[in-house]
C-alpha cells in the first residue's frame, strides 16, 4: 500500500528558540485513519499546522511528501492547489473557521474556485455535502450566515466544507474540543459515519482517547515533541506499554473498575522544551526511570507487532 | 438530612419565536417538564442527560436564572422568589461553568478575580488579601499567582482558579455544569480529585452536570436521568448502575459499557 503522506524527522521551533517538535516521523497509507493523542503542549496541534504550513516565522525542519510533494518545501503556488482540495483541515473552534460576513454558500463556493463547473453545478456540490452531514434543509440552510448556526451545526459544516472536495487527507485538528461535552459525542457520530462513505486517509489530532478510539485504525501517543508510542489503536489504547501512555490512560474515569474518589493523576508538569536535558522528556514524571533514562533519550523501537515504543524499561525486557 | 435546594413539578417553557405567539404571549414547548429533585446536604448529585435534554436550563433554573412557568424551587425549605431569598441563594450556591477559560476576565490578576465576589457580597470582610492567599492555598496554586493574569495559566490552574472563586464565599452547594469538558483526561482527574478532597474539607453539596458517565460512577452518590425534559430515573448511583429500571438509561449505560 502506498503512502499518502510520508513524514520524516520533521521538526518545529517556535521564535525564541522554543522547540515544539522534535524530529517526528510517520506515515499514513491510503484510506488510513491516524490519531494523534497527546496533553496540551505535547506538540500534536503543531504537527499539523506544520504540514499544512500555517506556522507563520516558526522554523520548520525535515520533510512530509504529501502523493510526491514536499509540504515543508513547496512553493506557496504549489500548497495553494493543494490546500482545500488534496488536502484539507478541520479547525478547533467552527465559529472561527467561516467567516461571519458572507453566508456558507459564497465561502462554500470559494472553496471551488479553481473548479470548471458552472455555478449552479458547484451549488448543488456543496448542498449534497450539508447534506450529507446531517444538515437539514440544506437548500435553505446554505443561504445562511454562520450566526444562524449552533456550534455543532457549524462544525458539520466545516466537516462538510473539508470533505466537498473528496481530498487525499483530511487533518482534523481536536474537532470536537470547542463544543459542548454533548454536541461533541454527535459529532463523533458523525465521523465514525463518515469514515465508512469516504474513501480518504484522515489525521487527528485530540487530547481525548475516546474519539482516536471511535475513528483512528492507527495511534501515535506525543510526549514532549515526539511520538513515544505507536500502534493499532485497539492494542495500544487496550495495552499501552509506554510508562507515559499507561499513565494518561489510567486518568479516564470509565477505564476504572472500582469506584473510587480519587483518580490517579500525573504529577508534575509537561517539561518545557526549550530547558529540556538530556535523556528522555518523561523521565522527570516517570516511576519506571532507570539510570540510562536521564542520559540519551530513548528511540522509538518495535516492543510487539506493528508496534513501537520510546523506553528503556520495555526495551530491556524485549 | 434536609434538603439544600429541592424542585418540586418543575415546569420550564420558552416562548414561541412566531408573531402569533409573541403577541399572545403563547409558549412554544416545554423544556423541562415537572421535575423533581432534591440535593440532600453533603452529598453529590449527577444529572445526566443527551445534549438538548435540559441539564442546563434545570441548572440555571435552580439558581433563579431562568423562570420556572410552573413548579417551585425551594433553597432551604424556602421557595425561590426575587428578594431576600435569592439573595441569600446567590451567596450561598456558586456556579462552575463550562470552559474555565472563559469564565475568567482576562484583564484581571488573579487576586482581583478571587475576591471578586468577596467584594460584592461582603465588602466589610476583614483581611480579603488574606483570604485570597488562603483560596488559592486551598485549590493548590501558590500565593504568588495573585498578581498573575489568566493567559498565564493552564487549563488545569484555569479551573483550580474558578474552584477557588466558587469557594470564597464558603458555599453551601456548588453547581457545576460540564465542569471538565475540554481538558485533558490527567487534568481532569485533577480537577476532580481536587473537588472530592474541598467537599470533606468544607462539607461541601455538589450538584454535577455532566454527560460522561465514567464520573458519574466515581463521584456521585445520587443521579438523576433526564431525557427530553423529564427526570426519568434517579437513585443511588452504584443502585442505577448495576440496576437501571428505565429503558432510557439501560442504553445510556450499554453505551457506557461498549466503551
Amino acid at each position: 500500500m502506498s503512502a499518502v503522506l510520508n513524514v520524516q524527522d520533521l521538526r518545529v521551533t517556535y521564535p525564541g528558540a522554543q522547540p515544539a517538535v522534535r524530529g517526528v516521523s510517520f506515515a499514513i497509507a491510503r484510506g488510513e485513519a491516524v490519531g494523534i493523542i497527546g496533553e496540551s503542549g505535547s506538540g500534536k496541534s503543531s504537527v499539523l499546522l506544520a504540514l499544512m504550513r500555517l506556522l507563520g516565522d516558526a522554523a520548520v525542519g525535515g520533510s512530509a511528501h504529501f502523493n510526491g510533494d514536499d509540504l515543508v518545501a513547496a512553493s506557496e503556488e504549489c500548497l495553494r492547489a493543494l490546500r482545500g482540495d488534496r488536502l484539507t483541515m478541520v479547525f478547533q473552534d467552527p465559529q472561527t473557521s467561516f467567516s461571519p460576513v458572507f453566508p456558507l454558500s459564497t465561502q462554500f463556493l470559494a472553496a471551488l474556485h479553481r473548479r470548471a463547473e458552472s455555478r449552479d453545478a458547484k451549488l448543488r456540490l456543496a448542498v449534497e455535502a450539508l447534506r450529507g452531514v446531517g444538515i437539514a434543509e440544506p437548500e435553505r440552510r446554505i443561504r445562511d450566515y454562520p450566526h444562524a448556526f449552533s456550534g455543532g451545526m457549524l462544525q458539520r459544516a466545516a466537516i462538510a466544507l473539508a470533505l466537498m472536495s473528496s481530498p487525499d487527507l483530511l487533518i482534523a485538528d481536536e474537532p470536537t474540543t470547542a463544543l459542548d461535552a454533548t454536541t461533541e459525542a454527535q459529532i463523533i457520530a458523525l465521523l465514525r459515519d463518515l469514515r465508512q462513505r469516504y474513501s480518504g486517509a484522515v489525521l487527528i489530532v485530540s487530547h481525548q482517547p475516546n474519539l482516536i478510539a471511535a475513528l483512528c485504525d492507527r495511534v501515535m501517543v506525543m510526549y514532549g515533541g515526539v511520538i513515544v508510542e505507536e500502534g493499532p489503536t485497539a492494542q495500544v489504547l487496550k495495552d499501552p506499554r509506554h510508562p507515559y501512555t499507561r499513565r494518561l490512560l489510567a486518568c479516564e474515569p470509565a477505564h476504572i473498575e472500582t469506584v473510587t474518589r480519587h483518580l490517579p493523576t500525573i504529577p508534575g508538569r509537561p517539561p518545557d522544551l526549550s530547558l529540556l536535558q538530556a535523556g528522555c522528556a518523561f523521565a522527570e514524571r516517570c516511576l519506571q526511570k532507570v539510570d540510562g533514562c536521564t542520559i540519551v533519550e530513548p528511540q522509538l523501537l518495535p516492543v510487539a507487532e506493528a508496534r513501537r515504543a520510546r523506553c528503556y524499561a520495555l526495551q530491556s525486557l524485549a | 438530612m434536609s434538603a439544600v435546594i429541592e424542585a418540586r413539578g418543575l415546569c420550564v417553557a420558552v416562548p414561541g419565536s412566531g408573531l402569533w405567539d409573541t403577541m399572545w404571549r403563547r409558549p412554544r414547548a416545554n423544556i423541562l417538564t415537572d421535575v423533581d429533585l432534591a440535593v440532600q446536604k453533603g452529598t453529590t448529585v449527577a444529572v445526566v442527560g443527551e445534549s438538548g435534554a435540559g441539564k442546563s436550563t434545570l441548572a440555571r433554573t435552580l439558581m433563579g436564572l431562568m423562570k420556572p412557568s410552573a413548579g417551585s424551587v425551594r433553597f432551604r425549605g424556602r421557595e425561590l422568589a426575587p428578594g431576600p431569598v435569592l439573595e441569600n441563594l446567590r451567596r450561598h450556591v456558586r456556579f462552575l461553568f463550562q470552559n474555565p477559560r472563559g469564565s475568567l476576565n482576562p484583564r484581571m490578576q488573579l487576586g482581583e478575580l478571587v475576591a471578586e465576589p468577596i467584594r460584592i457580597h461582603e465588602p466589610h470582610r476583614r483581611d480579603p488579601q488574606g483570604e485570597v492567599a488562603r483560596l488559592l492555598e486551598a485549590v493548590g496554586l501558590p500565593s504568588r499567582f495573585a498578581t498573575r493574569y489568566p493567559h498565564e495559566l493552564s487549563g488545569g490552574q484555569a479551573g483550580r482558579v474558578c474552584v477557588a472563586r466558587a469557594l470564597a464565599m464558603r458555599p453551601e452547594l456548588i453547581v457545576a455544569d460540564e465542569p471538565t469538558a475540554g481538558f485533558d483526561v490527567s487534568v481532569q482527574a485533577e480537577i476532580l480529585n481536587l473537588l472530592a478532597d474541598l467537599q470533606k474539607d468544607f462539607g461541601l453539596t455538589y450538584l454535577i452536570i455532566t454527560h460522561d458517565l465514567g464520573i458519574v460512577r466515581h463521584f456521585s452518590d445520587s443521579l438523576a436521568v433526564l431525557y427530553r425534559g423529564r427526570v426519568v430515573e434517579t437513585g443511588a448511583t452504584q443502585a442505577v448502575f448495576s440496576q437501571p429500571a428505565h429503558a432510557y438509561t439501560k442504553t445510556l449505560l450499554e453505551a457506557f459499557k461498549a466503551h
